[in-house]
């Protein structure tokens, strides 16, 4: 069972949670802009990184906030949460956002 | 046409059935039908907007999470950094509704009655605690969990917001949407069996 | 050495003292014509199909761990060839072909047992959804039976057919979808592919892919650089990791699917039964053991091993399928990694690296494709081009918009 530490609510069970995929993979500002290998890269490509990876979470279950984490995915060892638009932890730790 | 139509709460459909109480009956489920619920959204920056809701309010929004706040006939809940659940004594009563409405005017919120949608069921007992962990995560202890704190959390797999309403650990407010209501009781009867429970409804 | 009863005969009277290793255990030769990474069912398969189809022999297949350690070891051995889309259905069931000469081509007994497939339906919408699938099949020359309640209640008179919430209303079944022993497909090919000459090299862990003017030249690996004409990656899901060896970006995300078996009962279901309101699956093994699964943890993950709220999800659909089951304990559980597709198909293709080919995508659905898997990989490294049945599994139809969204669920992996 994992415990997720909700940046508003603290530790609660995974259970009260949903998980939102890679995190920082910003929305094109222009999509009509774009060639099909940008939007194909936006939409479908990942890099599913083995160890720290930076994803999004959903406290669905409780107060229904939208927040990143840093997760080992082989450990599943939390690394610290953050809320949008913040920095978060260990920028320059592997997994950081480019 | 007229006529009237009898109004009929949530849980109604329990009235008729058995009762599971022994003289150590562990818990009272009761519930309180018909209140009034508010939902509120504003930007809790706008120091001028948590300024007009108090005046009307009696109490400020609170701003620590999951805590609660009772005001001038109204209970406010925290539900999330910019959201509020209010509770009012009667659905039928808007009075808040529409001090809080001309109070906010014209800045960026939203005051949405949801009155219909959610009922209040008091678990009240020595058992309480231990019937409400069956189906919950969180800790119920009063050293963690005591009067003035709320938490929005998942129980048998249905949203809900609990809030003690005491500090000896033994009674707590769930509040349920409707649609999720007859699931939730039936959850808490059947946490309860071993304990005995007793269903009522407090009278308007 | 062929395998016969004449053999297990004469075997048995000399004290099976005679029997000679299945496949052999070279060193790695210093380049091969193809090296394929990756030694579970899909690798072992293209090796085999190279040797025996496109007469390729001088192939290597390197595995990190030992072959069949992974996926292969990890699934729950259905074969099945129920799709509806058109990409998809004439692939499944040229593999479910392959599966029903498979055993006669490997001289070896995979356990093959086509002992029915079973999707129930709980509704009329569900009906009509199964009655279009199964007619998708019949029109590619598979097999497909709408079964009605009370023949359905004849073949498992165990589920719950008149739950509150999710009456079974019918079922779409595919005769002849089964199970597998998944170890004796990877033992089989292995051998097969042994005897043509293929090298089985295992405890080799691929570090790196040398990659020279746009083209691969080999492999680094834990016992030395290989140098490889070709190389093919069939790694389920770590694929991610090694097409980023070779500076490559996969529409794929690893997710963590469990699966569990029961301690051993007498015969109870004979069929393969898959609940239509929510996810999860049910089949009995040889040895008595229930085998069922359900729907992945939800999250990124490399790890191998479950967590709880999917167990108690799985047991909660397999009790309202079938409610006997609660009486059951649980003996073994497990956890294998898939590399879930943004489509939930699969991708078998070249890549924009010349002379490197790649396998993946299989989300949970790789070991009844195993054989036509292999033979279709196969097909693109000798020939350089895919074969008109791999021809839709493209990785750029993620770039042209072509995908094959079996759930129409987008490009969310978690829900495929």
């Amino acid at each position: 069972m994992l415990k997720i530490k909700c940046p508003w609510c603290g530790e609660r069970d995974q259970s009260e949670f949903s998980y939102g995929g890679e995190a920082h993979i910003v929305r094109p500002a222009e999509p009509d802009e774009l060639g099909d290998e940008q939007w194909g890269d936006y939409l479908f490509f990942r890099t599913n990184t083995k160890g720290l990876h930076r994803e999004q979470w959903v406290h669905s279950g409780g107060c229904r906030r939208w927040f990143n984490a840093v997760r080992d995915t082989v450990s599943y060892r939390f690394h610290g949460v953050y809320r949008h638009g913040e920095e978060g932890p260990g920028k320059d730790e592997p997994g950081s956002p480019s | 046409m007229t006529g009237t139509v009898e109004k009929r709460a949530v849980l109604a459909a329990f009235d008729d059935e058995e009762q599971l109480v022994d003289e150590h009956a562990g818990v009272a489920l009761i519930e309180h039908p018909f209140q009034g619920y508010l939902n509120l959204r504003l930007d809790p920056a706008n120091d001028v907007l948590g300024g007009a809701v108090a005046n009307v309010l009696g109490v400020a929004l609170p701003a620590v999470p999951n805590r609660t706040a009772q005001g001038d006939g109204v209970v406010v809940y925290w539900l999330g950094p910019d959201e509020w659940l209010l509770r009012t004594p009667s659905e039928d009563d808007m009075t808040v509704f529409g001090a809080l409405s001309g109070a906010l005017g014209d800045h960026w919120h939203a005051l949405t009655d949801i009155s219909g949608g959610m009922t209040h069921i008091a678990v009240g007992g020595e058992a309480a605690a231990a019937v409400l962990a069956q189906g919950v995560t969180i800790d119920l202890h009063p050293k963690v969990f005591p009067a003035g704190h709320c938490a929005q959390t998942v129980m048998a797999r249905s949203n809900v917001l609990i809030a003690p309403t005491g500090d000896a650990g033994n009674a707590f407010d769930v509040f349920v949407r409707r649609s999720f209501a007859d699931h939730v009781l039936t959850f808490l009867r059947d946490a309860a069996h071993d304990v005995g429970y007793r269903f009522s409804r407090k009278a308007l | 050495m062929k395998y016969s009863l004449a053999k297990l005969v004469a075997q048995t009277l000399g004290g099976h003292r005679g029997w000679t290793r299945a496949w052999r255990d070279p060193e790695p030769k210093p380049h091969y014509d193809v090296v394929i990474i990756g030694g579970g069912g899909h690798g072992l398969a293209t090796a085999f199909y190279l040797a025996r189809v496109h007469g390729v022999r001088n192939v290597a297949v390197l595995e990190k761990g030992y072959i069949g350690g992974g996926n292969a070891g990890r699934n729950t051995t259905i074969v099945r060839s129920n799709y509806l889309l058109e990409g998809n259905e004439p692939f499944y069931e040229f593999s479910l072909k392959l599966w029903e000469g498979l055993e006669r081509e490997l001289n070896f007994n995979v356990m093959m047992s086509q002992r029915g497939v079973i999707n129930l339906f709980h509704s009329d919408a569900q009906r009509d959804a199964f009655v279009r699938r199964g007619n998708a099949m019949l029109m590619h020359g598979a097999d497909a039976v709408l079964l009605d309640r009370e023949q359905l209640r004849a073949m498992v008179p165990g589920i719950d057919f008149d739950n509150a919430r999710f009456p079974v209303r019918g079922a779409l079944m595919q005769p002849r979808g089964g199970t597998a022993r998944h170890d004796a497909v990877v033992w089989g090919y292995a051998r097969g592919a042994d005897a043509r000459g293929v090298d089985i090299i295992q405890n080799c862990e691929v570090t790196g892919i040398r990659v020279e003017d746009g083209a691969v030249t080999g492999v680094d690996t834990g016992r030395g650089f290989i140098g490889a004409g070709k190389v093919g990656m069939a790694v389920a899901g770590h694929s991610s990791r090694v097409a980023a060896m070779a500076g490559l970006r996969l529409p794929v995300e690893s997710h963590l699917l469990q699966a569990f078996v029961t301690e051993g009962l007498k015969p109870l279901v004979d069929r393969v039964v898959t609940f239509g309101a929510g996810h999860f699956y049910i089949s009995q093994s040889d040895k008595g053991g229930l085998v069922l699964g359900g729907d992945l943890d939800g999250y990124n993950s490399y790890a191998q091993r479950g967590n709880l709220p999917m167990v108690e999800h799985v047991m909660e659909c397999g009790m309202a399928m079938m409610p006997m089951l609660g009486r059951l304990r649980i003996l073994r559980h497990w956890g294998g990694v898939m590399d879930m597709s943004m489509d939930g198909s699969p991708i078998i293709d070249k890549t924009p690296v010349r002379n490197l080919f790649l396998n993946t995508g299989w989300c949970y659905g790789g070991f009844k494709a195993t054989p036509a898997s292999g033979w279709c990989f196969a097909h693109t490294i000798a020939r350089g081009e895919p074969h008109a049945l791999n021809a839709a599994y493209r990785l750029d139809r993620f770039l042209s918009g072509r995908v094959i969204d079996e759930r129409g669920g987008g490009p969310r992996p978690n829900v495929h």
